[in-house]
């Protein structure tokens, strides 16, 4: 597995969960357990970049939506593989930032408030 | 960290748009969170001299300002008591603009006001509130502001595995690996650890005459080094180290201690410098502290100190605290003639555990704390004693204190072109490596026939450690938006032997219980201890399920202890949608943690269900009662039925539940949960109405092992059944359940069906007993059954009833 396939998975997963006219970037970014480490963001669903004082991208024009990245070696040595042989990929999406996306849901606490006139909308 | 794009320009040449440059920053990993132009919210902001000046006529404590603008003069009223004739100021005209508001003509008692003159603060270039801000003497008189300074600040994120881009010189480097523009710090000839040094100034001796440094542990501290400045005068630093400090987020105290913040934020070496003569030694030892040593820091606090911490002493007694801060007895003061500058190397681990110990960051310590180069304290140290000799005047002791013993080799990796490639997915040419490599600072020996032979620089030793570090050097400064897209190729790996690891059985459930009208809630799993001893009808009754894990470091008491039940949460969660409604039916499948190590907690998925309010929605044509105790059995029954678990009913008790409506749920011996109406006592604490409240917690995982999978069929007998009544009068107490668990082991196999169609009290039954009828259907699979064979079996039924409840039986049909 190389950098490109997780590119490739991370474009695929994001275009059918999100819509395929979606752009994504694709940057170099630090977590401990992978390297090279990605950050991966999507285009905002709301203004596309093109409000200075959104709500959602407050302006940036990306929602960065997951951490990836290889596998560190050192992970991979640590579970028994050889690392000079052997590569993979990781990344991870919280399941209400995906349903927070998708419904344009602009307060990640209503999930957990249990309000049923929230809820029932999810029928 | 923020970079004053003046001072980046400084050390690397940049021909590059600013939102290039911001761009493909953020894509090699440094983040630039903000991009401000200095001025980007001023107008009518112009360079001014105070050409006249007098006190207000009218008005004690105002002066009225003649501002000359160059192609015009305006009159200024001000209240600054710090304006002097010949003053550069900067002058915002009437319908001009400050980050704080829109700027008019005004009178002071009969003086027009024709703008007004800013303080530093208003501007935002500098935290002084107190009087106006005077520019340089030689700045251009009648030049729109933001056109002199000509500044931007890039805000940029650094990861924590980036120390090396705490310092202008290593977002230099980095604008210099992406871009390939000059790099040219000037302190370059100090750059090389080998000739950083101080020149004596004339008729100084030699610093080993007037100082020296001993470390006495070398993990700790690896390094050390000092000089030592003499003729000092403290004062005020000149406005452009000032307004650049401002720029990069530091507050200006006097030129010296500016100058150490300076250097730190230049080259990334945390300096201190202490007063010499307050310091009184010719001799400073590093080591560990003693246990019971005091010291009291430059914020006035006392510090208790523990061997785990390092310190700066005079030989005697502690007078810095290592990597963090600096001693209130030795601090510069006003009158402070000598100074001794330290830049030292401090164990990350250790400096972390100090910071943590005593809860105090700072600066430096959040930079020692991710790791600073050994080889910078030299650099940081000559290019401090330079710019403070510049600054303030003074001399220079020749050369450097410097002890280091715990210098260690380079680290070197080698790697193989495709290795990169293949990490990648992309392939870069060999000689791009080489230089992405070398501008980085790494020393890439390239070995043809071989791969490369690369040396990392000392400030990315924390950082790079093998050839997949390298591969990220060489893809990010390429820019990861080159990578290809590709899908992974090949066979995907076998589906697990062991189904969905229980997934489906938790998806049909759900559904299960959603299709029955119950809502699905999500609560945390982490509750407020208050919260048990509220759900026991008897608060003092001692828990049943041991005591409950508890969070080391809670972020809230409300949620600092793993939950053993479902209920709570699900009671709260009841409580508010009752605020909106009468009608509430909830189910919650989770996970609960009952405080028994064995060795690990056991952890185990329940089902939660409560509800209350009316059996059916509101309907016109409806008029039926509340929810009560059957109807969280019918949920119960056709959960275990959905995984055909043959479940049985017992009277319970349980600490929340009403005692005289309370079931156990068992299947065989195993008890599975428990199900009821709520104690009207908890449901009254926890103020959920009046309506009865049914409540159910299962086992979801018992539920699963009990699961039944295969049915056992049986054939439908072709022969008649013989049907018999029977009806007796029993205890009130009891139960239905045993009688109908009795009745079977009498009949023995000829019963096929059994059923209670009818209860009975008052009449001709005394008081506290019942009168119960069952149908019972017998039939063989073989025959037809003779009246005999009916009969016995019959008979056994009544006298097993008899002896077994004391039941009268009431004549035979």
């Amino acid at each position: 597995l190389t950098l490109a396939d997780l590119r490739g998975t991370l474009t695929t997963f994001a275009q059918r969960m999100f819509g395929s006219n979606l752009r994504t970037r694709f940057r170099c970014d630090y977590f401990p357990f992978v390297e090279p480490g990605v950050d991966f963001a999507i285009s905002c669903f709301r203004c596309d970049g093109s409000e200075p004082t959104c709500s959602i991208c407050h302006g940036s024009g990306w929602l960065e939506i997951l951490g990836a990245g290889m596998v560190h070696p050192r992970v991979l040595e640590r579970v028994g593989y050889d690392s000079a042989r052997l590569t993979g990929f990781a990344w991870g999406m919280g399941i209400e930032r995906i349903t927070l996306i998708k419904y344009a849901i602009e307060d990640i606490r209503l999930f957990y408030a249990n309000d049923l006139r929230f809820l029932e909308q999810f029928k | 960290m923020k970079v004053p794009v003046s001072w980046l320009r400084e050390l690397v040449e940049i021909d590059v748009p600013l939102i290039d440059l911001r761009q493909r920053l953020t894509m090699a990993g440094l983040e630039v969170e903000d991009l401000h132009i200095v001025g980007r919210d001023w107008q009518g902001v112009t360079l001014g001299r105070v050409a006249d000046l007098c006190p207000h006529p009218r008005r004690e404590a105002l002066f009225v300002a003649d501002v000359d603008l160059g192609d015009q003069r305006v009159t200024v009223v001000t209240g600054a008591p710090n304006l002097k004739v010949g003053d550069v100021v900067a002058h915002v005209a009437a319908g001009g603009r400050l980050p704080t508001g829109d700027v008019r003509r005004r009178e002071f008692a009969g003086i027009a006001s024709e703008g007004m003159v800013c303080s530093g603060d208003e501007l935002d270039i500098s935290s002084d509130k107190d009087g106006i801000y005077v520019f340089e003497q030689d700045a251009p008189v009648g030049q729109p502001l933001e056109e002199y300074l000509n500044e931007a600040v890039l805000d940029i994120y650094i990861t924590a595995n980036r120390p090396d881009c705490m310092s202008m010189t290593g977002i230099a480097r980095e604008v210099h690996a992406l871009f390939g523009g000059e790099y040219t710090p000037a302190m370059l000839r100090l750059l090389d650890p080998r000739t950083a040094s101080v020149a004596g100034s004339v008729g100084e001796p030699p610093i080993g005459a007037l100082l020296s440094v001993r470390i006495e542990d070398a993990e700790g501290c690896p390094r050390f080094s000092a000089a030592l400045l003499r003729d000092i005068r403290i004062g005020r630093s000149p406005q452009w180290l000032e307004r650049r400090l401002h720029f990069a987020g530091v507050r200006s105290i006097s030129n010296v201690v500016d100058v150490t913040n300076y250097v730190m934020l230049e080259v990334g070496q945390p300096l201190h410098a202490f007063d010499a003569e307050r310091l009184g030694s010719k001799t400073i030892v590093v080591r560990r502290a003693r246990p019971g040593e005091r010291l009291r820091t430059l914020d006035g606090e006392d510090r208790w100190l523990t061997p785990e911490m390092m310190v700066v002493t005079d030989g005697q007694r502690a007078r810095s605290l290592a990597g963090v801060m600096g001693g209130e007895d030795s601090e510069i003061t006003d009158t402070t003639h000598q100074v001794v500058l330290e830049g030292a190397s401090w164990d990350r681990a250790a400096t972390r555990r100090t910071s943590a110990a005593l809860t105090l960051s700072t600066e430096a310590s959040r930079r020692f704390g991710r790791g600073v180069d050994p080889d910078l304290t030299t650099l940081g140290v000559a290019r401090a004693a330079e710019l403070t000799l510049e600054l303030t005047g003074g001399s220079a002791a020749e050369g450097m204190a410097d002890d280091y013993p715990g210098k260690s080799q380079p680290r070197t990796i080698d790697v193989l072109p495709r290795q990169i490639d293949a990490l990648l997915g992309m392939s870069v040419a060999r000689e791009e490596m080489v230089r992405t490599l070398e501008r980085l600072g790494f020393q890439p020996e390239d070995r043809p026939e071989r791969g490369i032979h690369v040396t990392v620089p000392g400030g990315r030793r924390f950082d790079v450690e093998g050839p997949a570090d390298l591969a990220e050097e060489v893809g990010r400064i390429a820019g990861f938006d080159l990578v290809p897209t590709t899908m992974p190729e090949g066979a995907l790996p076998a589906p697990r032997a062991d189904g969905d690891g229980g997934y489906g059985d938790e998806f049909r459930t759900r559904q299960l219980l959603a299709s029955a009208g119950l809502e699905e809630v999500l609560t945390y799993s982490l509750v407020d201890p208050a919260l048990a001893g509220q759900l026991r009808a008897e608060p003092d009754a001692a828990p049943g399920d041991g005591a409950p894990i508890r969070v080391a470091n809670p972020q809230s008491t409300e949620l600092s202890e793993l939950r053993q039940t479902l209920l709570g949460s699900l009671l709260i969660a009841l409580r508010s949608n009752l605020r909106q409604r009468d009608r509430v039916l909830l189910f919650e499948l989770a996970r609960v943690w009952k405080g028994v190590f064995d060795p690990s907690p056991d952890e185990r998925r329940h089902v939660g269900i409560v509800m209350t309010g009316s059996r059916t929605p509101r309907h016109w044509a409806e008029g039926d009662g509340p929810l009560d105790f059957y109807d969280v059995k019918g949920v119960i029954d056709v959960l275990c039925a959905s995984f055909h678990v043959p479940v049985s009913y017992a009277p319970g008790r349980h600490p929340s539940l009403h005692p005289g409506r309370t079931s156990e749920v068992c299947v065989g011996t195993t008890r599975l949960g428990v199900l009821g109406q709520l104690h009207p006592t908890v449901a009254e604490r926890l103020d959920l109405g009046t309506a009865p409240v049914l409540v159910a917690e299962i086992d979801f995982d018992r539920l699963v092992q009990a699961r039944q999978p295969l049915l056992t069929v049986q054939t439908p007998s072709r022969f008649p059944p013989a049907d018999r009544d029977i009806s007796f009068i029993v205890d009130e107490a009891t139960p239905h359940a045993s009688l109908e668990r009795v009745i079977r082991d009498a009949a023995g196999e000829l019963l096929e069906h059994v059923e209670l169609f009818d209860v009975f009290r008052g009449g001709g039954v005394p008081a506290g007993r019942k009168s119960l009828a069952f149908s019972l259907r017998y039939r063989a699979p073989d025959r037809t059954l003779e009246d005999a064979e009916v009969s016995a079996a019959h008979r056994r039924v009544e006298d097993t009833l008899r002896t077994r409840f004391g039941a009268e039986v009431r004549g035979r049909d």
